[in-house]
């Protein structure tokens, strides 16, 4: 697959296989030299926790604080809110207290809930796996990889309205502006390939979840440091083709022609200038990334068995989830971001965010007539990104996490989405939820944390989101206190455990 | 002199100060000065022992009132152009350092373009000016370009950052349209904060029989304290928490782009950094809850006002009805006649002028107190559902002095309206207080920052202990102290600083030529002493700003659309996730896509496809509150937009037009598009490279099958192609 950029710069290629030390080697240049290497005053790098140092900003691979369990992470978003009692967390008493008012008036963030009445579960839930996790039968593909997840039942969020609790959810804060977790995973770790970005965002090509780019803002991190977004659909990368106007030879020419003028600029006036450098070098790294970029979202490369395990062709997955207004699910789209994801682990990119849907897709307010399609949608994309990244050995160095911003009560809401004689469905709740992580050295099969009776509240480990940027952080190696970033005369870490109070669960390591 | 002498000088300076001798130190004061330091030098121990522990060691520099700083001697005199320049140079010659050569005619005259309007210079004017001998043509420039109205755009977009405005929706404009008028009219920084604190409480137009221009534009001014997130519009969102979000995160804005201080966290608790007790806080929210009440919320459909009063509106309700029944009348006469007679075109042109004459009518966005002032509670943690005490309007005691007025100064013209945020404005703006202080500090270091791509403090959101401290203190004062001198107006200061050597220098690097330095024969070498430039011995290169880098794309073309205000430009999300201008059928008029990007649709943080993909790859920020500084990266998405985006690629055909129909001669035309794109012409080899390169594109092109029908201009295109990937290009040198 010889193309136009790469005869301009007679870069050496091999397309046919694409594997981390394949990219490796054919790195050399790159991401490392897109610093903008500037830092204001006040703004600075502290890792390690030892003296203040400039900090070239690049993205160069560098150590953690300790040995690692994990070098990547995929962030599975369920925007909306799944369930938690309806899909994870069995309670029998809810079961049992079908249609009672609940005790304690529940916190609703909508109308609809007034009655308080309790909404028991209408599916059946089994054990699945040696370990005998007990799970909705909605998620019969979850189920099989019981054995490989680390479920937690004890989830806690900051806010019940979805654009505070999503933020927190990115950031591990509600208030907008901070670094999400992907920008300080590759501050503080650089990435592996040189020749694709640290930070990947897969996103629904129709459109952004909730929130927006703020899911994977750089914040006051530099900017390189951000997320980049790829698209599941179409062009993996905005503007990655040559127009088919321009002939393969003119663009050629205009490759040497601009590098002669804008290396004679540089030289004659900006000797010292490493963003004029580092411009001068991005068409060259255009041309790599054309080549790696392609190559590593080209899923057609994939065996038919592989696109069976992830459901890539079950058109039918998405018809009955997809909803109106700001939400939707473009059919095929989430099972082709797992298996993308898949491929940019195993590229080397750090960190890679694939959103479920755009907009908030579990949101299930006035009916759960629409889980069984979301669960079609989410869980066997998302299961079969863990049974794949095991079966290639990579499940141990990779934190997979599959959650969403909060969970929902176990009071049924009434709206005006309800079909005559539903039970209706569930309000946002930010006191409990479920949220499971696989690899990256968690204990599998474990069950961790507990709600009450009824799945309102979490009882016991609770665990807050900035707990799951600090023991996320553990994974990779890193002290999440000693990440840290000096910003307006503060000392910011990642999970800023000085206000949250965040701790490492090492609990859920093996 | 060391640090305790400069503050016992200063002391006794102020001290002049209070005697009423508010004039610079003279000659003779010099010998006064000497002698205290000779003969009493214990003056200086005593001194710094009562520094060490009385409350002047607490006074953080920002937080005092102004004070005129003298200029410091230095010795490369025939550097100083403007006081500015001594101030620079002190701290230069400190360092051993001197200033850069002045930067050659055409690479300054694109500096002043792209700094004042936004765009590069017309070949036309480049000429004119070259051609000019008088000695003041650079001044006269700058007098030219402060006056045209694309200055306004150029400066409200920075305005804009500050404000955090997003042109969201349509009737943003009115707001976006005060601001660039604001700008124009060179309205002074004391009005201009006034109005958009408090438009409304400026002008009576409860009882207005007619709504002037003047009222129009005080309630359009208001638009500034609805920049902030709001949601509440959507019923689900329309809750307590979200209300209070929204007047938390004006005060963060107000807090930032004003005062230059950090508002968020005195939210939950008192100020780890700043002496900004919490219950200051909720003073400061007290000025705001009346016009945003949380149990008597307005969402921001319904924060609106018609403008025209209700009089107006009856009278041309009624002058409508008139209208139509004539319009109605000539249509029914036109349908007997013949169409094609000359008679059935009078009777047309008379509807159409009849339909000029309709009167219409459209929503401000206007902050405006809803009611009587309802109670303000301390949240304790900053949470809504924790209420503390009560808490009376009032401002930060750390800026206050004890002869403020408070909230007393309520104007009494326009009884119904609280007067709270009126009373705020004056506050912030009376002379030699602290509170003015600080504004004038925070707004003079912007206007540094837009002109020398870096502000004197590199935190221009922070002005407190936490932010970074000014590299240059004393001409921070001095340029805060000038813009009092000049009535508070913006454009006398920025044309003192243009005209100042500093900002004429070159920001090239030249390795052979050792930097010259008049003082000092053992002058260092300035990439090492200081390879940063944070004490400006060279001009800072400077990226354009991603609204500008397109601007300058459709000026080069040829095709950009010059036309000033106007309504916002729809944007279109494409099924490939790239977020382009609507088509033209969604367009009011098809030269909207060649409009100035200010005037696009964008939008906050949340659900950003809505932001021009073109921009978000150069760096537009997604703005949270507001965005106080620009970052600048060099990503490789700006690479292949630059190579690949089908807007780079449609404007370097236009560029290629432009080249074949104004010059012949591919030599010529190489020339042309130098002068167009980067505002010179190329260098002997340059051109002989490029006019190579004409001829091997045009071969190339001949030789493809099928051939395009025009293989001049396509080889033309390829070369503007190029100019537009130039470093050259995207950089103010």
């Amino acid at each position: 697959m010889w193309n136009d950029l790469e005869m301009a710069l007679a870069i050496p290629h091999n397309s046919s296989t694409i594997n981390r030390q394949e990219f490796l080697r054919r790195g050399g240049l790159g991401f490392g030299a897109l610093a903008v290497a500037h830092l204001l005053d006040t703004d600075g790098l502290l890792t390690g926790g030892d003296t203040v140092r400039a900090h070239k900003i690049n993205l160069t691979s560098r150590p953690a604080h300790f040995p690692a369990r994990a070098r990547a992470v995929i962030q599975l978003v369920q925007t909306g809110g799944p369930p938690q009692m309806d899909l994870f967390d069995r309670k029998l008493e809810l079961q049992k207290r079908d249609r009672q008012v609940f005790e304690e008036k529940a916190e609703s963030f909508q109308p609809g809930s007034g009655a308080n009445q309790l909404r028991a579960c209408p599916y059946k839930f089994r054990r699945y796996g040696e370990c005998g996790m007990e799970l909705s039968e909605l998620l019969p593909f979850t189920g099989k990889i019981a054995d490989e997840i680390c479920l937690v039942n004890s989830m806690v969020s900051v806010h019940n309205n979805h654009t505070e609790a999503i933020v927190n959810l990115a950031t591990g804060k509600m208030t907008g502006g901070r670094p999400t977790l992907g920008a300080w995973i590759s501050y503080a770790l650089g990435t592996e390939n040189q020749n694709l970005p640290a930070f990947v965002v897969l996103r629904p090509s129709d459109g952004y979840a909730t929130s927006g780019r703020l899911m994977s803002f750089n914040g006051w991190l530099p900017a390189i440091y951000g997320g980049t977004e790829f698209n599941s659909q179409g062009d993996a990368i905005h503007n990655l083709k040559r127009p088919s106007s321009i002939p393969v030879r003119v663009r050629r020419e205009s490759f040497e022609l601009l590098a002669k003028l804008n290396e004679r600029h540089r030289q004659e006036k900006y000797p010292f200038d490493s963003e004029l450098d580092t411009r001068i070098k991005n068409y060259e790294l255009a041309a790599r990334m054309q080549l790696s970029a392609t190559d590593v979202l080209d899923i057609s490369k994939e065996s038919s068995a592989t696109h069976k395990l992830y459901g890539i062709d079950n058109t039918d997955a998405a018809k009955g989830a997809v909803v109106g207004g700001g939400t939707s699910l473009a059919p095929l789209g989430y099972a082709t971001r797992c298996l993308m994801a898949r491929r940019l682990v195993e590229a080397g990119v750090r960190f890679v965010q694939v959103f479920i849907g755009k907009g908030q897709p579990w949101d299930l307010h006035g009916s759960l007539k629409r889980l069984p399609n979301m669960c079609r949608v989410s869980d066997q994309a998302s299961a079969a990104l863990v049974t794949d990244l095991k079966n290639r050995g990579l499940l141990e160095s990779t934190v997979v996490m599959w959650g969403g911003e909060f969970g929902r009560l176990p009071v049924a809401q009434q709206g005006v989405e309800t079909p005559a004689g539903d039970r209706g469905g569930r309000d946002h709740n930010k006191y409990a939820g479920s949220f499971w992580l696989a690899g990256g050295g968690f204990k599998s099969g474990l069950v961790y944390g507990a709600t009450d009776d009824v799945g309102y509240r979490t009882v016991d480990k609770k665990f807050t989101i900035p707990d799951l940027f600090a023991t996320t952080a553990q994974s990779m190696g890193l002290d999440h206190q000693a990440v840290s970033y000096l910003h307006a005369g503060r000392l910011e870490t990642i999970a800023d455990a000085e206000t949250t109070g965040a701790r490492v669960h090492s609990e859920l390591f093996a | 002199m060391t640090s305790t002498g400069e503050t016992t000088l200063l002391r006794i300076r102020s001290w002049y100060v209070t005697l009423g001798r508010n004039q610079p130190i003279r000659f003779l004061e010099i010998y006064w000065f000497a002698w205290l330091f000779v003969v009493a030098p214990w003056v200086i121990s005593v001194n710094s022992v009562v520094a060490a522990d009385s409350r002047i060691n607490d006074e953080h520099w920002a937080f005092v009132p102004l004070n005129r700083p003298s200029q410091p001697m230095i010795q490369s005199v025939d550097r100083v152009r403007t006081p500015i320049d001594s101030f620079v140079l002190a701290k230069l010659e400190s360092q051993r350092l001197s200033y850069s050569p002045e930067a050659v005619s055409t690479t300054l005259l694109r500096r002043v373009f792209y700094d004042l309007v936004g765009l590069p210079p017309p070949p036309s004017e480049v000429d004119t000016y070259l051609a000019c001998r008088r000695p003041d043509v650079f001044e006269r420039l700058i007098d030219r370009l402060l006056a045209s109205s694309h200055f306004g755009e150029r400066w409200a977009q920075h305005w804009f950052d500050v404000a955090g405005f997003l042109p969201e929706r349509p009737n943003k404009r009115h707001y976006r349209d005060y601001v660039i008028g604001a700008f124009n009219q060179d309205k002074p920084y004391d009005q201009f904060l006034t109005e958009q604190l408090a438009g409304d409480e400026l002008v009576d137009w409860r009882t207005a029989e007619r709504f002037t221009p003047e009222i129009k534009e005080m309630l359009s001014a208001t638009g500034f304290l609805l920049c902030a997130r709001d949601d509440t519009n959507q019923a689900v969102l329309n809750i307590l928490s979200n209300r209070h979000q929204v007047v938390f995160d004006t005060i963060e804005n107000v807090g930032s782009s004003l005062l230059g201080l950090t508002m968020q966290c005195v939210r939950c608790h008192s100020h780890k950094y700043e002496p900004i007790p919490q219950q200051e806080y909720y003073q400061l929210m007290a000025l705001l809850t009346p016009a945003f009440n949380v149990a008597k919320w307005l969402t921001r459909d319904e924060r609106v006002m018609l403008d025209v009063s209700p009089a107006e509106k009856a009278k041309f309700e009624n002058e409508n009805t008139q209208l139509d029944q004539q319009i109605a009348e000539l249509k029914k006469q036109l349908e007997a006649e013949d169409q094609e007679d000359s008679r059935a075109s009078s009777v047309k042109t008379k509807i159409a002028e009849l339909e000029g004459k309709r009167h219409t009518w459209s929503n401000i966005p206007v902050l405006i107190d809803t009611g009587p002032a309802p109670k303000t509670h301390l949240l304790k943690r900053g949470n809504y559902q924790t209420p503390g005490q009560e808490v009376e309007p009032g401002f930060l005691s750390i800026l206050d002095t004890p002869q403020s007025e408070g909230l007393s100064p309520i104007s009494e013209t326009v009884p119904v309206t609280s007067g709270r945020r009126r009373a705020f404005a004056i506050w912030l703006n009376r002379p030699d207080t602290p509170a003015n202080g600080l504004v004038t500090r925070v707004q003079v270091n912007r206007i540094w920052q837009h002109l020398l791509g870096r502000g004197i403090v590199t935190t221009p959101g922070n002005f407190g202990r936490s932010g970074s401290a000014p590299t240059h203190p004393r001409l921070i004062e001095w340029l805060a102290c000038e813009l009092g001198r000049y009535a508070q107006q913006g454009k006398p200061l920025i044309r003192q600083i243009m005209m100042s050597t500093v900002y004429r220098q070159t920001s090239s690097v030249d390795q052979s030529v050792e930097v010259p330095s008049v003082s000092s024969p053992e002058s260092s070498n300035p990439q090492t002493v200081d390879p940063e430039n944070q004490w400006l011995w060279r001009m800072r290169l400077r990226r354009l700003e991603s609204e500008i880098v397109r601007d300058a794309i459709l000026a080069t073309s040829g095709q950009l659309d010059h036309s000033l205000g106007g309504p916002t430009v729809s944007l279109k999300t494409l099924d490939n996730g790239l977020t382009v201008i609507a088509p033209e059928d969604e367009l009011s008029s098809p030269a909207d896509r060649r409009r100035r990007s200010l005037y696009l649709r964008n939008h906050r943080g949340g659900n950003a496809d809505e932001s021009l993909t073109f921009l978000t790859v150069f760096d537009q920020p997604v703005v949270v509150t507001n965005c106080p500084c620009r970052r600048s990266s060099a990503v490789v998405l700006q690479s292949l937009a630059m190579l690949n985006d089908g807007f780079v690629v449609e404007q370097a055909d236009q560029f290629a037009q432009r080249l074949a129909n104004q010059a012949t001669g591919a030599k010529q035309r190489v020339e042309l598009a130098y002068r167009l794109a980067l505002t010179r012409v190329p260098t002997p080899q340059e051109s002989e490279w490029c006019v190579e390169f004409l001829q091997k594109q045009q071969m190339h092109f001949t030789a493809e099958q099928p051939a395009p029908p025009d293989t001049t201009t396509q080889a033309l295109a390829s070369l503007c192609r190029v100019l537009f990937n130039m470093s050259n290009f995207l950089y103010v040198e």
